[in-house]
């Protein structure tokens, strides 16, 4: 923590009432609106092409018997990657009490739960039948590496919402007393949501005690959702997958674009709320660099073990398949993976004007769409080597349709809605963290809430 | 074509499409009628082949038929004869075609153009003063297929089962007598095969070629380690094959026998079994897992009660002292 | 049924797509498709009797009653076919040194499966170990593995190892994860991507996992080792099928497989022929043994002109 000052009440409490309004939910202008209602498009044209491929099955995929997982479970992979920053930004960050992290915790933790939601529904996408989903609880077999994912993801789903929700209580309350020019269903919203919230200290000290369990709690099942994932892939014998390398490397992976993703975030709110660089300041920008350049670093390192080594021995198929990442047909993606989401980050963001709102938004952005191919090369190209005959040849070559394109992006643009949405509704910085990061003591903020209450 | 131009139309006129429809009705009948015609006319029935095998396995008779047919010198089995091959036996009444005197039964044929009629007790007990049968197997009056005839004639034989065991050797032996003028007379020179039965095939023991001696005898040793019946028993058995004057006779007979067949294994907890019998280490310690991480969960939720119920007790504005003494 | 396997797949859709487009046209297109079939009498045989069928596509259609061919569906229900058969532990051989890619097997396959489309059960894989080692025919059905990787990943045991050996899908419980797929080191599965052609005659079958049919869209399938004619005491179509004695199959319990002409011990077949099971290495303990190409029955010849060389070791 920073040296705290000593701040007289009033001081305080004028501060407080500048953070609530500069950090209560604001209409959307005309860049906002054309946003949504873009996202709204593509997500509507998923939902659309969805139910083409529940009525066709999934021959309207790219996918056939060779490349029998496409960029729907790529896709899954990356949701499952990004949401890993939840629990990094809030409670590592709060556990280590890095205090410069409280306007961050809350753009992570969106991300986190708008990203799970949809790595839970992309992965119903990519099931041959999905109207049989039941069978999972009613033929469960715990031997199964997806039952165990099914199992972590509803538990990481259900704790992300949880630590969205405990620190957001008092925020809603605040909607609640304070946005009067409100249609009545958003008031009644906001009403259902604060559970009457009335900024009592018990009920602070309630929330604390929450977060900090579920800041103990969410590491280990964060952990656990993303070594899954990569079990998924590393439980069975195929070249490229078949790796001890798997969970670390899928996790500091992970690591990586939820941070990019959270300076992306971060960089739009302030472009878009200028209102908010008050409190996502340029300073907030550098030490998320900071961070971004000391996860890059530890990916790399699991990459090299993951890549190097077997190709030091270039085993049978191991050895095909990396060829074909290395030189052969995946090599152009390959490699601008590696450098555009890897190497020039770390080179750029070393340097403190790299790590400037601007220049970190464009490596952010860097890091979050290599991100995304990243996982199609893990996913994809493993199962081009299938011993498999007798089939056509151009099964070899998986490309994506275009409805798998367009469920894709559906589900990507239905996880930036749920962000959206909630920026529109809900406050996106927490006033009384904030509060508390900048030396107000508690009394006051609880006085001056209930202040506000009272009116 | 006609089916474009159906497309075409749709939609024009009503009236329009119905007559289209009946021109076309009117065509496909008509051309149908006419294919009929021609095939009855033109295409000659298929010419085929019919094959008659006797068989007598432990007292069961049984006659079995195939049918097929050469095209581009390759045999292909008819499966898709109209009726059913009709079956006489003149020796029960001398077979008479015109009015079927002498049938037997029918029987229809597989997907391989096989069918086995197999005698009932009651033909056994009808033909038990006859050491001597022929059989007749006929197809007729088929639209695609030639009618076809085939008959086989065979005489009684039997085998009777031996066997000899001790720890070092076991052989077991068959002895193959046929049956002649009026008695059963051993038959010399027959390639008796002697076999343990299998789940399949059954598996010959012995070399093979050997025939019977002068008392209609063959012995072969049985391989001692082979495994046997899971009731203590080994099924041994004899046969001759297509016997030009017996058909296909077998017996079979259960001995004693020390090696029992491998068990399949038992159902173990594996991470290849159904979900009931996960290893009991993987359900344990997910289950404590789940209990431990839910749990927590739950007392969460519970917490959100709690604040709400905080909230109605606690009004605004008139508890300031409360939260100054907390304070 | 020959001429539509081999038809690709897009023309079976666009068929379709225009079969969608007038209702009546549908109609008449069905029957007259089917009348012509029927006149032509190419492989069956008419009878002359006529019955109505109701087409995948929900139409009436009326073909001759000799293009039925009665299914012999053994009644075992997906529960029943959990358990193996009792007592047995099948296992195959597959002597390479015979193969000579006749492909008869894959024929009959197919066609008592009732496959269509791309699903093929057994393989036979041109197989060359090295470049300048020699190349052979490698036939390859499910291998029936004793410790499945398959079977250990299915969330929702709708693949499963019954005590025979038998490792058997069933898809009606099959939620189409494709996971198993994944997990075959020997990649044997195949995945109904979409609706399956079904063959009229089988449409209206009673589903058992022991014979496969109807297939489901959105679900996995694979070789089953023909469960419902080892039932029956009956060898599977590819053993029956093969004209050079390639497949042995038996029951491990009593030592004994054949190819329907010849019986042999199996401890003693692998004795003097050097057995070996694929891939051996991994531990999957497979059913299927194979015999080396050695001494080998006919030349090879490869039929195949873009040579795709086995990557297997």
């Amino acid at each position: 923590m920073e040296e705290v000052k000593k701040i007289s009440e009033t001081e305080a409490i004028q501060m407080l009432h500048q953070y609530n309004d500069d950090l209560l939910p604001k209409e959307f202008g005309i860049i906002g609106k054309t946003w949504t209602i873009l996202l709204l498009i593509i997500f509507l044209t998923g939902i659309y092409c969805y139910t083409n491929q529940l009525r066709e099955g999934l021959a309207i995929t790219g996918m056939r018997d060779f490349v029998f997982w496409g960029i729907y479970i790529s896709n899954f992979v990356f949701f499952v990657a990004i949401s890993l920053v939840g629990s990094l930004m809030t409670a590592v960050l709060y556990l280590m009490n890095i205090s410069w992290r409280a306007p961050l915790t809350r753009i992570a933790e969106i991300i986190a739960v708008a990203a799970i939601i949809f790595a839970g529904l992309i992965i119903i996408v990519d099931m041959g039948r999905p109207d049989r989903v039941v069978n999972m609880f009613l033929h469960g077999r715990i031997q199964s590496p997806i039952i165990w994912d099914v199992m972590v993801v509803s538990t990481y789903m259900t704790l992300s919402i949880l630590l969205l929700y405990f620190p957001l209580l008092p925020g809603i309350s605040f909607c609640r007393d304070r946005l009067t020019d409100i249609p009545n269903w958003q008031r009644r919203m906001y009403t259902i949501l604060s559970l009457g919230w009335n900024n009592s200290p018990e009920q602070y000290r309630i929330v604390k005690r929450a977060v900090t369990i579920l800041s103990v709690m969410i590491i280990p099942v964060a952990l656990c959702i993303h070594t899954v994932t990569s079990w998924l892939f590393a439980s069975t014998y195929r070249p490229g997958w078949d790796s001890t390398n798997f969970g670390a490397y899928f996790v500091s992976g992970a690591f990586l674009v939820g941070c990019g993703g959270v300076a992306a975030g971060m960089y739009l709110l302030r472009r878009f709320y200028s209102s908010y660089e008050k409190y996502l300041t340029d300073d907030h920008f550098d030490k998320v660099g900071k961070l971004l350049v000391l996860l890059a670093v530890v990916y790399a390192y699991f990459s090299i073990n993951e890549y190097l080594i077997p190709a030091y021995k270039m085993k049978g198929e191991e050895g095909h398949h990396l060829t074909e990442l290395f030189t052969g047909y995946y090599a152009p993606m390959f490699w601008s993976v590696q450098f555009f989401g890897m190497i020039l980050p770390i080179a750029i963001l070393l340097f403190k004007k790299g790590r400037k709102p601007l220049p970190m938004f464009v490596m952010a952005v860097l890091v979050i769409v290599c991100a995304w191919f990243k996982r199609y090369l893990i996913v994809i190209p493993s199962m081009s080597f299938m011993p498999l005959q007798e089939l056509p040849e151009e099964w070899k070559h998986y490309t994506p349709t275009f409805p798998e394109w367009a469920i894709t992006c559906g589900s990507l643009a239905g996880a930036l809605l749920i962000i959206t949405f909630f920026v529109r509704f809900f406050p996106i910085i927490s006033v009384w963290e904030i509060a508390e990061e900048r030396g107000i003591p508690s009394g006051t903020i609880f006085k001056h809430l209930n202040k506000n209450n009272e009116k | 074509m006609k089916n474009n131009l159906l497309l075409l139309l749709w939609g024009r006129s009503g009236y329009r499409i119905i007559f289209v429809s009946v021109i076309i009705g009117v065509l496909i009948a008509n051309e149908r009628e006419g294919f009929s015609q021609e095939e009855k006319d033109s295409v000659s029935l298929l010419p085929v082949t019919m094959n008659l095998s006797y068989k007598v396995s432990d007292g069961i008779r049984s006659v079995k038929v195939k049918v097929t047919r050469k095209e581009k010198r390759k045999t292909i089995a008819v499966d898709n004869l109209k009726s059913p091959v009709n079956l006489y036996l003149s020796e029960v009444k001398k077979h008479d075609p015109a009015d079927g005197t002498g049938w037997i039964g029918n029987l229809f044929l597989d997907e391989k153009g096989e069918g086995i009629f197999e005698l009932s007790a009651n033909f056994t007990n009808l033909i038990s003063g006859f050491h001597e049968y022929t059989f007749i197997a006929k197809s007729e009056s088929d639209p695609v297929y030639e009618d076809a005839e085939e008959s086989v004639t065979v005489t009684d034989a039997k085998i009777i089962m031996e066997y000899s065991g001790d720890d070092s050797i076991k052989t077991a032996t068959g002895i193959l007598s046929g049956w002649k003028d009026s008695a059963y007379v051993p038959v010399p020179d027959a390639e008796l095969k002697l076999f343990i039965k299998r789940t399949f095939n059954p598996l010959l023991i012995g070399e093979t070629g050997r025939v019977t001696d002068e008392n209609g005898k063959l012995s072969a040793g049985l391989p001692l380690d082979i495994p046997g019946n899971h009731n203590g028993t080994i099924t041994i058995g004899a046969k001759i094959d297509d016997h030009e004057n017996f058909g296909t006779v077998e017996v079979t007979k259960d001995v004693p026998w020390s090696v029992p067949p491998k068990e399949s294994p038992a159902i173990e907890r594996t991470l290849w079994s159904s979900g009931a019998n996960a290893p009991l280490p993987l359900v344990i310690s997910s289950v404590v897992i789940i209990v431990v991480i839910w749990g927590t969960i739950f007392y969460l939720i519970f917490l959100l009660f709690k604040i709400r119920r905080i909230s109605k007790k606690i009004r605004p504005g008139i508890d300031d002292q409360i939260r100054n003494t907390l304070k | 049924m020959e001429e539509n396997k081999n038809k690709p797949e897009r023309k079976n859709q666009e068929r379709r797509n225009f079969i969608k487009s007038g209702f009546a046209a549908a109609g008449l297109a069905l029957t007259a498709a089917g009348l012509g079939k029927v006149l032509s009498g190419k492989e069956d045989s008419d009878t002359g009797e006529k019955i109505n069928v109701l087409t995948t596509d929900g139409k009436v259609m009326e073909v001759d009653s000799g293009h039925i061919r009665k299914s012999e569906t053994c009644c075992v229900s997906p529960s029943e076919a959990r358990t193996g058969i009792p007592g047995k532990k099948w296992v195959m051989v597959i002597d390479l040194s015979r193969c000579k890619h006749a492909l008869k097997c894959q024929h009959a396959c197919q066609k008592y499966h009732h496959l269509s489309g791309m699903n093929v059960w057994l393989k036979v894989f041109r197989m060359q170990d090295a470049e300048n080692t020699a190349p052979y025919w490698m036939p390859k059905p499910c291998m029936h593995c004793d410790k499945p990787p398959c079977v250990k990943v299915c969330p929702v045991s709708a693949t499963y190892k019954r005590s025979d050996g038998i490792v058997l899908v069933d898809n009606q419980r099959c939620i189409g994860c494709r996971f198993c797929m994944a997990a075959c080191p020997y990649s044997t599965r195949s995945f109904n991507w979409e609706e399956p052609q079904l063959l009229h005659e089988t449409s209206g079958a009673t589903y058992s996992p022991e014979t496969g049919f109807p297939q489901k869209k959105g679900t996995v399938e694979k070789c089953d080792f023909c469960p419902d004619l080892l039932r029956q005491g009956k060898l599977p179509h590819c053993v029956t099928a093969c004209p050079n004695g390639v497949f042995y199959m038996g029951d491990l319990n009593d030592d004994t497989v054949t190819n329907g002409d010849e019986t042999v011990r199996f401890s003693q077949l692998m004795k003097d022929k050097s057995g070996y099971r694929l891939n051996d290495i991994i531990g999957t303990e497979p059913s299927v043994y194979y015999l080396p190409p050695v001494d080998r029955l006919f030349p090879f010849k490869d039929p195949v002109k873009e040579a795709n060389i086995g990557k297997e070791e």
